[in-house]
């Protein structure tokens, strides 16, 4: 009997509890409730008010070390001028050693191939450049613009002095015979290896193009250099032979500097050479304990005063500045900013990067560089914190709770 | 003793799960006051500071303790459903369900009335949940709901014991109270837009401190002097709360951190209550009550600072319990406890100008289950608030059930 009550009032329990389970959440008695320990607001840097967002804006030179890039820059554009080093990896038969210490090898051609992965300007313009032997050493690690001046190389000769090829994709180039001989001649000897070629444009060079590097993820399209070998016995060639050694290093430095702003109109942000432009926003009208919700920064650039390659990826990164005296000191988190093809608004979710601000109570603005910033030469010209139009400068609009 | 652990396992798991929707008006103070902390008493009107039962442990008044019989064990839940509506004729129904209590006791002298009971028993109790759709014309915010939710409630740990004056037939009762609480006041928004990140507030407020009950209950003013009345008795009791030192902590919340916006310890002061009533047993099977409370929360502060929407709390109660003369062979409906009651209580809560005032009746039964063991239900229908001055009215039911447990403890065998 017991069991059987005590069975019969678990259960009635039980279908209740499960019942109450079932219910909806209402805004019931919301009026009493209204703004208890939350509200939600807005700040936007737009319009400019006295109480809106300041901002500041201004752009500087990077000197990005591009020995990772996937191309090979070459060229000159504007005020931009590329310039690619790179070096061989000589690698000979046993045979063709002996011959060559022997000295009974020469070398009737070499041929070096680039296969061309970018252009950066019109077509149609004119594009040369000067080969030269480098005397000093250098390795494509940590090698950057400012790195160019302090290289050693013999200006006094072209050793690209042979006819050219430009194919749609192949550029070929001949080298001077002797400086090929030189070369694997020093590795049959046991020799260090050479240091290379500096490729250099020409001073009526108007467009800049982009050659696959040793870097790239073809291993077909990489920079070879095809040595044309002749067996010579008693002044009469014996056989010929070619061998193909691909680079051991290669690397291009981009030289620029900031386009000219005489009103400060804009900032900038360029691949390869790189410019950056740094953007302080003045959260300090944040609640301390806010939390943010939504942070959006909007760049607009000036489609006509920017200028992209053949192919790039349309984005631009931005990642916040770290340290009070280290401006390239930069947090791991990057945001991508991007746009419609029909608008020059690029956007991105920066909420991480304003939560930060206010929870560390440091601020030291945000970075903005392109999205491949080793890759292309390609100019965004954005307009800065002083642009004419308010409504063209660049944009924060943050959604945050406060406590009440 | 199998049972026993199979429906102490049964509700624990059940209190576990349970998630009771009390009151909106909870939000205020510390949340509604729990009057009644077992079914027995709340199928009689909630209180009964008047009597003194040798088979239940009542928490009101320690004074009532002096009939024990045997060692007691008894605990409960309780299901609330509450239909709350607006001045708007919006109307939503809530449900949950609530642990109400765990105590026990067991007699030392019948002589001196002595009898020993600790427990631990909800104290008020805060729950609410409510959630405000709101859409921006922002598109960056777009559509959002805000929740308010808040949950915990005070309790107290007691022990204490009766004790009978002699000649005077007076019983004195005293506890040791310890009051804790966890009360938790959460706001969070959320977003459609996938994008922007949750946000919540919270807020969590850890009163302890030591207080005490006192409770009396005089001799019976009928004894010898009629045939159809008896246990005439007038009881009373205080409970008396000092300062609560209250540990404070503000917290926020997002996807991206949790940051400790304050904490602080702060005293909270919570008033002292009163209880008073009479009892009359009528033909020795009807037992009547009626009964008084007073809380002065209008006295209540949290960090010095009191609240506007607080005032003090009276209740009036009425019960009747009809408990059938015990006999020898008694079928099992002759041993079914039935009781029924009526209370008017005017709550604490005073919300725009406007008082928040109940009306409840009460019903229950208590069926056996063996010899000294029972099963106790107790309903409550009320009403409470209004919808006029935008407030709500609530009209909810309460099923209380609790198990009462008695056996044979602590006596020592003759050899």
């Amino acid at each position: 009997m017991s069991v059987k009550i005590i069975s019969f009032f678990v259960l009635v329990f039980v279908s209740l509890t499960l019942l109450s389970c079932s219910k909806d959440p209402s805004a019931i008695g919301v009026a009493y409730l209204k703004g208890d320990l939350i509200n939600l607001d807005s700040l936007n840097s737009y319009p400019v008010k006295p109480d809106t967002l300041t901002q500041v804006s201004y752009s500087y030179h990077y000197s990005p070390a591009l020995g990772y890039s996937t191309s090979l820059l070459l060229g000159q554009k504007g005020n931009n001028v590329a310039t690619t080093l790179m070096s061989f990896n000589i690698v000979l038969p046993d045979t063709i050693t002996a011959e060559l210490n022997a000295g009974t090898i020469q070398v009737s051609d070499a041929i070096v191939r680039l296969y061309k992965s970018y252009t950066f300007g019109d077509t149609t313009l004119p594009f040369d450049f000067s080969a030269y032997p480098i005397t000093s050493g250098w390795t494509s690690t940590g090698f950057t613009i400012d790195s160019l001046s302090s290289l050693q190389y013999d200006k006094t000769t072209n050793v690209f002095n042979g006819p050219k090829g430009h194919d749609t994709l192949l550029y070929t180039y001949h080298m001077q015979p002797s400086l090929a001989l030189t070369w694997i001649s020093n590795i049959a000897a046991g020799k260090l290896p050479d240091n290379g070629i500096v490729l250099v444009p020409t001073t009526s060079t108007n467009r800049i193009i982009g050659f696959y590097a040793l870097s790239s993820s073809t291993t077909v399209d990489i920079p070879f250099i095809d040595v044309v070998l002749n067996k010579v016995v008693s002044g009469q060639t014996v056989y010929t032979d070619t061998l193909s050694f691909s680079t051991t290093a290669d690397l291009s430095v981009v030289s620029g500097t900031i386009p000219q702003n005489t009103q400060d109109d804009y900032i900038y942000a360029q691949s390869s050479v790189a410019l950056e432009s740094r953007l302080v926003f003045d959260v300090s009208k944040l609640p301390k304990n806010a939390i943010i919700n939504y942070a959006e920064l909007q760049l607009t650039v000036d489609t006509t005063k920017s200028a992209f390659g053949s192919s790039f990826t349309d984005q631009l990164t931005a990642k916040y500045i770290t340290d009070t005296t280290h401006i390239d000191s930069l947090s791991t988190s990057a945001v991508n900013l991007t746009r419609s093809v029909s608008t020059p608004v690029y956007i991105g979710n920066i909420t991480y990067f304003v939560q930060t601000w206010l929870s560390t109570k440091i601020n030291m603005g945000i970075q903005i560089q392109p999205y491949n910033y080793t890759e292309g030469v390609e100019l965004w010209t954005i307009y800065g914190s002083k642009a004419i139009d308010p409504a063209k400068r660049p944009r924060l609009k943050i959604t945050y709770t406060k406590k009440l | 003793m199998k049972l026993i652990t199979v429906i102490i396992i049964s509700l624990i798991t059940l209190i576990q799960t349970a998630n009771a929707q009390e009151s909106i008006y909870s939000r205020f103070g510390l949340g509604d006051v729990q009057s009644s902390y077992s079914a027995r008493r709340l199928g009689m009107g909630q209180m009964g500071t008047s009597v003194a039962d040798e088979d239940f442990i009542g928490t009101l008044n320690p004074a009532g303790w002096n009939k024990l019989k045997m060692t007691r064990i008894e605990f409960g839940v309780a299901f609330s459903g509450s239909f709350v509506s607006a001045d708007n004729f919006e109307n939503r129904y809530y449900a949950g369900t609530q642990f109400t209590g765990f105590t026990m006791a067991f007699p030392v002298s019948s002589v001196y009335g002595i009898g020993i009971a600790m427990g631990i028993v909800p104290v008020t109790n805060v729950n609410y949940t409510v959630t405000d759709h709101q859409s921006s014309a922002n598109p960056n915010i777009g559509d959002y709901d805000i929740s308010y939710v808040g949950s915990g409630g005070l309790s107290k740990v007691f022990i204490g014991s009766s004790y009978k004056l002699p000649l005077l037939d007076i019983n004195i009762g005293a506890t040791l109270d310890y009051y804790f609480g966890n009360l938790n006041y959460a706001s969070t928004i959320t977003f459609a837009n996938a994008d922007n990140l949750t946000a919540t507030y919270q807020t969590t407020y850890q009163p302890k401190g030591i207080g005490t009950t006192l409770g009396f209950i005089s001799p019976d003013f009928l004894a010898g002097t009629s045939s159809a009345f008896s246990d005439f008795r007038i009881g009373a009791s205080a409970n008396i709360i000092p300062k609560m030192n209250t540990d404070t902590l503000q917290t926020s919340t997002s996807t991206l951190r949790t940051d400790t916006v304050t904490t602080a310890p702060v005293n909270m002061k919570i008033p002292y209550r009163l209880n008073a009533g009479m009892s009359v047993l009528i033909s020795k099977k009807y037992l009547v009550t009626i009964d008084v409370a007073y809380q002065p929360w209008s006295y209540y502060s949290l960090n010095n600072i009191k609240s506007n929407n607080m005032r003090d709390l009276f209740l009036i109660s009425a019960g009747t319990e009809y408990r059938p003369v015990r006999e020898l062979g008694g079928t099992f409906w002759n041993q079914v406890i039935l009781r029924g009651g009526v209370s008017y209580e005017q709550t604490q809560y005073i919300i725009n100008n406007t008082g928040i005032n109940q009306v409840s009746v009460f019903g229950g039964f208590s069926v056996p289950l063996s010899y000294a063991n029972t099963i106790d239900v107790g309903i409550q229908y009320s009403t409470k608030g209004t919808t006029d001055a935008m407030l709500l009215k609530e009209s909810g039911f309460k099923f209380a059930f609790g198990l009462s447990l008695g056996d044979i403890w602590f006596l020592r065998e003759e050899k």
